[in-house]
């Protein structure tokens, strides 16, 4: 079970934004393309800079992630380009929910 | 020598740009953000806590300063300012021109 350690961290984080992405309080129901796009950029430089530096300024240990591999990273780490922007927008809009932004 | 440390610096300053200078979406100016961001970092703890008492992750202190908040590198705050921000302020102009958020 050691090798799901990352994947769950990965579910952990990406599980509101999938659970809560079309509740109808938040603007995000009606812009999830633009979260997409708003998440593709930063995740591209943030993945660049990753594959650049990963076995010098850090590594991954095999014994906790599944062992598929991108461009030598983990394919979780790749899923927390995706799932930590995208619920970081779900996060913001909650906050502003509960602020009484609602514009 | 290029360090995690000296990067993550650069990658805040160009988080701080996009946000007040190029996009100008001025999310730093409001509370809005600040307390989003409270509410992230604690997520944030918990999750990179995980990955790095594991560990799942691994540095190399040779490219930090070695500054850990428990086993997290102190770095690693800023790193997440850095990409969370922009994503923001892009997703805030693509819908502000939607004229939707």
């Amino acid at each position: 079970m050691e090798q799901f350690v990352y994947t769950g961290v990965i579910l952990f984080i990406g599980l509101p934004f999938l659970l809560k992405m079309n509740d109808p309080n938040l603007p995000l129901h009606k812009n999830k393309i633009q979260a997409l796009k708003a998440m593709a950029l930063p995740a591209l430089v943030f993945i660049v800079w990753d594959i650049l530096v990963t076995d010098l300024h850090w590594s991954f240990n095999d014994r906790f992630i599944l062992g598929v591999k991108i461009m030598n990273l983990p394919l979780e780490e790749v899923l927390f380009f995706v799932f930590v922007p995208l619920t970081s927008i779900l996060l913001y809009e909650t906050v502003g929910y509960f602020l009484g932004r609602r514009r | 020598m290029i360090t995690y440390t000296l990067l993550t610096g650069l990658a805040v300053i160009a988080a701080i740009l996009v946000d007040l200078a190029i996009l100008r979406t001025n999310l730093l100016k409001t509370l809005h953000f600040w307390v989003f961001f409270a509410v992230l970092t604690v997520m944030f703890l918990i999750a990179n806590g995980v990955l790095t008492a594991a560990p799942v992750v691994l540095y190399n202190d040779d490219y930090n300063l070695g500054l850990r908040l428990g086993t997290i590198p102190a770095e690693d705050i800023f790193y997440g300012f850095a990409l969370i921000l922009p994503t923001l302020s892009i997703y805030a102009r693509l819908t502000r021109q939607k004229g939707s958020v």
